[in-house]
Parts: structure tokens; C-alpha cells; sequence
């Protein structure tokens, strides 16, 4: 048999390639290991020398000047596992320790290095300096932070949303659901989290979310009834039982049915006893739980209706009739 | 090129004969192989890559305190699993996860797996009950359904007549009261975070995601404190150590890959998170199959295409479940055996999806490659090794060629295996030492030679069991246990 272009030569560049192949790879993950090992080691001595400072100086009371002056000029390496510390003491502290390390942070000059990184071309050094100027959390840096809500990167936009839980306002809660307009591939997540912590503290951000539930956008419309459910007394429940009963979009009748049964109150029965007879498997059980939620009184008749109708999906969730009020 | 000298005896007439009709299907076969291993590479790579960003993003003890989760039910299946299912069933407790409880399902134990149960968590009799509810079936007579007396302690614990570990299971389906669904063995271990991780892409998009699957690793040589991997490390065994390399292959690229092509045909049954309300509509798993969560992936797809379902499955890189590989040969050659008999069973019964348009890239792309790339693959590898042997034998093939090809081949298959290992370590996901690289380096030379041909002579015995329609069974597991504290 003749195959006129399998030439011994052919085979033989193959073979070599193939193996060159083998080598190179088994090659760059030894230095990949070697590398990683060594970083993760330089990061731990450096960590177990910075982390005491660091400690002593959140604690004490008055700061000891030279403390203080050892911490804000050390440099390099260092310096960079000290600026890692107060960053994350931040998350934990707040009042007065929490300024004066700030100040510190402010006085070593890291907020401006975080704003030069925050222009790299690398999406992952973005995304760290905005988490960073996130913690930070100073008032100059609002801007930046929203505008990076538009990057190209999708883990540079996560970290923005996340970020902008720090600045609450009409604005950052606007970024946030212009992130999901966009589609976005945002971990929904971190929206709805970043959504709550704004809605929490402010007014206009709150108004803001209210809005969203009359937004075009199916996503922006899910994400603000799973919010408005944290955050809200019964207040919204005549509207998230509106967006139950009218809204096309499964996801977000899932969304407000998840909300109902947070801030559902005797008005919302008839939404959710039409959300138990959903196409979807996830409304029909969330609308349940949210019946379940509510007390048995008011409950009962709509919960009697479903054991009747026999849906298998439901049946395990349902009380038994004896334990229904006026059976 | 002449690929075949003869020289004129009966024997190289035959011979010649035969690789005249298999040269070119052959040589087709191993470029097709070669581009799908590529292509699973290369989506691996970006799968791995997303995944680790995605890590780097989320912030668990956020996620693990967020008011925004999904419930989630633990169902473990125990047959005679009296050393561990206290143990087990306490780690599966403490895992970081904001509302889970645990269904452990007896099933007919004939050890003291249910005094070990009701002793350490004080069970009483449960109200719930085990419902055959829609599609869903339970074979196996229950005996009782027990929960535990403090109402902190999310157990519940089924008690039913022995009737398979698939039967067990549905028996946890239907007592099961979340919205989301697990199904763990309990001589696994869980890392803390990996219920956590697991369910972010129900999150992310509740209605379209049906399932995810982690990534599952060999425990065998890890140190194991309190039903948490502690330590990493290669098992001493070269059977075991040589499995670390296959799961690693088969997890970072291959389920990674075909996720990544939106084909994920297979979310294994040590580690998977099913919504509870799918799992009703296709009945749970099929308790006659072997292979059950092969069927209950490829019922899944079935059933979401046929009603143009708009779905999703996918598999879940970060997230890891620790299972013991066997270090005996004995139990080895079972597992392989049974596992090939459950393939072709599964890929038997959905033959009708096959290259059928209807079911999209599952029909045209996906089941394919696992019927000549998984089911065929063993006999393929084998005749050719015999028909390449022989031909050297009667000197119909110049040897130095045959050689050339072997070594191309041995090249690849190391080649992929070594990939993995750098995609691993770009993710960071390991914590291997140095010498456990060079062993892993050394496994994926070595089971070119000999591992690799053997276990494909044991998946040929499960086919062949399976065609001969003798009875199929699961066997006994020889459980050395873990390096614990």
C-alpha cells in the first residue's frame, strides 16, 4: 500500500516535535511550581514579620510614634505585605481605628499606587487595585471605581460592583444595574450584594433599586426584587405580587416569588397561589415557601388548594392537613 | 512511502490484507483523537482560566452569609458504612453552606450503620415521608424515616431494604424537601468550600442551570483530619498513583473542555448538584442501569431538549470531592470493568439521540466521540496494538516506522497528561510538593506501557459482560481507609 505523502521524514519531524512538546511542557510546569513555591514562601516570611506591627498598631492606644514612622516608610517587598495587612484589618474595624489606619495607608502613599495599577493593562492588577481602592473607600475615588463598572473585563466590572458597596448612592446603584443591562457576565451574586449594601445605607440608592423593577431588562427587573426582598418591609409586597402574577419572565417571577417569602404579607396569597401553578419547577416551590412563610391563618385555605392539586414537586414541602388551622 | 514490504508467505498475505482495509481508518482514527484531545486542551485551558477569575472575584464567607442562596439537600447513600458514617455525616454538617440538611438513606445495611447513626445523633421518628412522587420510583420497602431529636441537627436518616445504591438515592430524592439536590457517598470528603462553589452557577442563572458537577480527586494519600483534606500527597501504590494522573486528566480537561463546548455528557455520581424539581420530572435515577449517573445526565439532556428547554450543565472546576481509588488490582479491574459495561448500557438505551439534529450538540458532537472515543476506544487500542505487533512479527512493516508511529502516539497521550498537570498548576488549585510532580511526570510516561492496555483488556470483559447480558453488580469496594488524624 502506497501513501505517497507519509515519508520518513514526515514521521521523524512528528516524533521530535511531539516530544519537544512533552519537554517544554513538563519544563514550564516545574517552573511554574518553582516560582509559585517560592512566592508563597517569601509571601509568608514576610506576612509573619508584618502581621504583629500591624496588630500592635490597630490595638494600641495612643500609637506608638515609631510604630507608626516603621510602618509608613517600609518599602518593597515589605511594604507591599504591610499594605496587605492594614488592607485587611479594614474589613474588620471600624471608628476610630479604622480612620487612623486609612491615614496610614493614605500617608504611604498606597491609595495613589492603587490609582496607577488601576490603569494597567492587566485586567487582573485592575481588578486587585479596585478592590483595594474599594476598602479604602475614599471619597475621591468614586469616580474611578463607577467607571470601572464599564471595563472589558468581566473580573474588573465584578470587583467595581462589589467595590461600590463603599460608595452608596444614586449614582453606584445606577452602575450597577447599567452593568446588568449590558449583560454583563457579572456573578449575580455579587450585584445583588453590592445592590443590598447600597440600598441599605442610602435613601436615593434604594429608590433607585424600587425603580429597576420597571426596567426593560429582565435581569436588572430579577436582580432588583431579590434586593427589594432583603431589604424592604412588607412595604413592596403589593408590587414584587404584581411582578409575580404579570411579569413574563420566569427569572424574575423566581426573584419576586424569592422576595415574597421575605416580605410577603396577606395581600400577596393570590400572586403566590397562581405562582405554585407556574411552568417552572423553581417558581411553583419558591412561591410555596413564601406561602409557608406567611402565617398558617392566612395561609391555610391557599395551602389546602395546592395539597389538592397533587404536584409532586410540592407534596414533600406541604404540611400535613391535620396541621392546617381548621381542619 | 511503501507501509507494507512483503515477502510473498501466506501469513503477510493476511496480514497485508488486514491493514490494507485498517491503515487509512486507523491512521483517520488517531488524527480525529488527536483533534478532539486538542480541542479539550485548549477548552480546558479557557475553562480553568474562567474559573480561577471567577475565584479571585468571589468572596466566599460573603457568599457562605449572603441572605441570597439556594437550599440544598445532602442525600448519601451508606450500605455497611458503619467506620465512617458518623464521621462522614458530621463533616457534611459542618460544611460552609447557609441552609443544607442531610438525607442519609440505609439501605439495609447489614452492619450496624443505623445503631451507629441513631446513637451518635440521637434519631427519633420523623414525620417526613418517603413519596414516589411524578416520575419518581422507590423500589425498596422503607423501614422508617428518623430524624435527629435536636431540630439544629438538619438529619434526616432512611431507613429501606436493601435495593442499590441508584434506589437508595431516589429514596433521598423523595424525602428531600430543597431546592437544590447533592448526592455525596459517604466514604467521600468534601472541602469546606465546595458546596459553596458549587452552587454559583445555579445562582448566577437558576432557571437555565439544571446541574453542576465538581471536580473529584483521589483522597489516597492525602492526610484527612476531621472529614477535611488537610494535607495533599501521592499515595505510595503505583495503582493508586497512576489513577491520580487519570482523574486529574479527566476533571481539568476532559469534563472542563466539553462543559466549556456546552456538551458536558457526564456529572459524576461522587460529587453532583441536581435541582430538586429535574430531577422529579426524569425520575430520578434509573435503578436499573449501571452506570446511573451517566443515564441520569444523558435523561437530563434527553428530556431539556425534547421540550426545548432552554439548559445548561456544567461542571464546576474549584470545587472538590475526595474519593478513594482502589489500590488493589482486583477491585480495580471490577470498577473499570463495571464502569465500561455502564457506559455502553447508557450509550445503548439513548442510542435514539445519536447523530439525531433534534438534540443538538449532545446528538452531533458529544455522543459520538463517546462511542468512538469511550466505548470503542479499548478495542480499537488493542487490535491495533496486536495488528502493528503482528505485522512487525512477518515483517510486513518496516519496524523503524511502527516504532515512529508508537512513539508519536506515546508522545500524545503523555503530552495531554502533562498539559493537565500545567494547567493545574497555572490555577493553583494543587498543593503538590516537587517530588509528587516528578511522580506524577513519571505516571503519565508509565501508563503508556502496560497500565493503559490493561485496563482497556478489563473495559473489553464489562462490554462483553454486558452484551452476553450477564447479571451486573456493583461488588465489594476494599476500603484501606484514609491517612487520618
Amino acid at each position: 500500500m502506497t501513501l505517497p505523502w507519509l515519508t520518513p521524514h514526515l514521521l521523524v519531524t512528528v516524533l521530535v516535535t511531539v516530544w519537544a512538546l512533552v519537554l517544554l511542557t513538563i519544563l514550564a510546569t516545574l517552573l511554574s511550581h518553582a516560582a509559585r513555591v517560592r512566592t508563597e514562601r517569601s509571601q509568608r516570611a514576610l506576612d509573619e514579620a508584618a502581621r504583629p506591627l500591624v496588630a500592635r498598631f490597630v490595638l494600641d492606644d495612643p500609637v506608638d510614634p515609631g510604630l507608626r514612622a516603621t510602618l509608613r516608610d517600609a518599602r518593597g517587598a515589605f511594604g507591599d505585605r504591610v499594605d496587605e495587612r492594614l488592607l485587611a484589618v479594614l474589613e474588620g474595624i471600624t471608628g476610630e481605628g479604622r480612620e487612623r489606619t486609612v491615614a496610614l495607608l493614605v500617608d504611604r502613599g498606597h491609595p495613589a499606587r492603587l490609582r496607577r495599577r488601576a490603569r494597567s493593562r492587566r485586567a487582573l492588577v485592575r481588578a486587585a487595585a479596585i478592590r483595594r481602592l474599594g476598602r479604602l473607600a475614599l471619597p475621591a475615588d468614586a469616580d474611578l471605581v463607577r467607571r470601572a463598572t464599564a471595563d472589558r473585563a468581566p473580573v474588573v466590572s465584578s470587583v467595581a460592583a462589589r467595590a461600590l458597596a463603599a460608595y452608596p448612592g444614586a449614582a453606584s446603584a445606577q452602575a450597577v444595574l447599567d452593568l446588568l443591562r449590558a449583560g454583563a457576565s457579572v456573578p449575580q451574586l455579587v450585584v445583588v450584594n453590592s445592590l443590598i449594601g447600597q440600598g441599605e445605607a442610602d435613601e436615593d440608592a434604594l429608590a433607585r433599586i424600587r425603580q429597576g423593577l420597571e426596567d426593560p431588562e429582565a435581569r436588572v427587573r430579577a436582580a432588583c426584587a431579590q434586593v427589594l426582598g432583603e431589604l424592604t418591609s412588607t412595604a413592596d409586597a403589593p408590587l414584587l405580587g404584581e411582578l409575580l402574577r404579570r411579569d413574563p419572565t420566569a427569572g424574575v417571577q423566581l426573584a419576586a416569588a424569592g422576595a415574597l417569602r421575605r416580605v410577603g404579607r396577606a395581600g400577596a396569597v393570590p400572586a403566590l397561589l397562581e405562582g405554585t401553578r407556574s411552568a417552572w419547577g423553581p417558581v411553583r416551590l419558591q412561591a410555596l415557601q413564601a406561602l409557608l412563610a406567611l402565617p398558617r391563618e392566612v395561609a391555610a385555605p391557599a395551602l389546602a388548594e395546592v395539597a389538592r392539586r397533587g404536584d409532586p414537586l410540592l407534596e414533600p414541602l406541604l404540611p400535613r392537613p391535620a396541621d392546617l388551622p381548621g381542619s | 512511502m511503501d507501509v507494507l514490504e512483503l515477502t510473498g508467505t501466506w501469513v503477510d498475505d493476511a496480514v497485508r490484507a488486514v491493514l490494507l482495509w485498517t491503515a487509512i481508518p486507523s491512521l483517520l482514527y488517531f488524527l480525529a483523537i488527536a483533534v478532539q484531545q486538542g480541542v479539550l486542551v485548549l477548552m480546558g485551558w479557557v475553562d480553568v482560566r474562567a474559573s480561577s477569575a471567577r475565584r479571585d472575584v468571589l468572596d466566599l464567607a460573603e457568599t457562605a452569609t449572603a441572605p441570597v442562596s439556594m437550599s440544598l439537600t445532602v442525600v448519601m447513600a451508606a450500605y455497611n458504612e458503619s467506620a465512617v458514617i458518623a464521621e462522614s455525616v458530621r463533616s457534611v454538617l459542618a460544611l460552609d453552606y447557609p441552609d443544607h440538611e442531610v438525607v442519609v438513606v440505609n439501605d439495609g445495611s447489614t452492619d450496624d450503620t443505623l445503631e451507629v447513626l441513631r446513637r451518635t445523633y440521637d434519631l427519633v421518628p420523623s414525620d417526613r415521608e418517603v413519596r414516589a412522587a411524578g416520575n419518581l420510583q422507590v423500589r425498596g420497602a422503607v423501614r422508617g424515616v428518623l430524624e435527629a431529636r435536636d431540630p439544629a441537627v438538619p438529619l434526616v436518616v432512611v431507613d429501606t431494604e436493601n435495593s442499590g445504591r441508584a434506589d437508595a438515592s431516589n429514596a433521598g430524592l423523595a424525602v428531600s424537601a430543597k431546592d437544590l439536590v447533592v448526592f455525596f457517598d459517604a466514604d467521600s470528603v468534601l472541602d469546606a468550600d465546595a458546596l459553596l462553589l458549587a452552587v454559583q452557577p445555579f445562582l448566577d442563572d437558576p432557571l437555565r442551570v439544571v446541574c453542576t458537577g465538581g471536580n473529584i480527586r483521589a483522597v489516597n494519600g492525602c492526610r484527612v483530619v476531621a472529614g477535611r483534606v488537610v494535607e495533599e500527597g501521592m499515595p505510595r501504590p503505583w495503582l493508586a498513583r497512576l489513577q491520580v494522573v487519570e482523574y486529574l486528566r479527566a476533571f481539568s480537561l476532559g469534563r472542563a473542555g466539553w462543559s466549556r463546548l456546552g456538551a458536558l455528557m457526564l456529572v459524576s455520581g461522587a460529587f453532583g448538584v441536581y435541582r430538586r424539581d429535574m430531577l422529579l420530572e426524569v425520575g430520578g435515577f434509573d435503578a436499573d442501569t449501571i452506570g446511573e449517573d451517566f443515564e441520569l445526565t444523558m435523561s437530563l439532556h434527553r428530556w431539556c431538549r425534547r421540550r426545548r428547554r432552554a439548559y445548561r450543565l456544567v461542571f464546576v472546576a474549584e470545587p472538590t470531592c475526595w474519593t478513594e481509588v482502589p489500590e488493589s488490582r482486583a477491585v480495580l479491574q471490577r470498577q473499570r470493568s463495571r464502569w465500561h459495561r455502564g457506559l455502553w448500557e447508557v450509550l445503548w438505551k439513548h442510542r435514539g439521540m445519536l447523530l439525531n439534529p433534534r438534540y443538538g450538540r449532545i446528538g452531533m458532537v458529544g455522543l459520538p466521540s463517546f462511542w468512538l472515543f469511550e466505548l470503542m476506544a479499548p478495542l480499537f487500542e488493542l487490535v491495533g496494538l496486536a495488528l502493528i505487533l503482528l505485522a512487525i512479527a512477518v515483517g510486513a512493516i518496516d519496524p523503524v516506522l511502527a516504532l515512529a508511529a508508537l512513539g508519536i502516539s506515546l508522545g500524545i497521550g503523555i503530552l495531554v497528561t502533562v498539559l493537565a498537570m500545567l494547567i493545574e498548576e497555572g490555577a493553583r488549585r494543587r498543593r503538590t510538593t516537587v517530588a509528587d510532580l516528578g511522580v506524577m511526570v513519571l505516571c503519565a510516561v508509565v501508563e503508556n506501557l502496560g497500565y493503559r492496555q490493561l485496563t482497556a483488556v478489563w473495559r473489553l470483559q464489562g462490554w462483553w459482560q454486558a452484551l452476553r447480558g450477564s447479571t451486573a453488580s456493583w461488588g465489594e469496594m476494599t476500603r484501606t481507609g484514609f491517612a487520618t488524624d
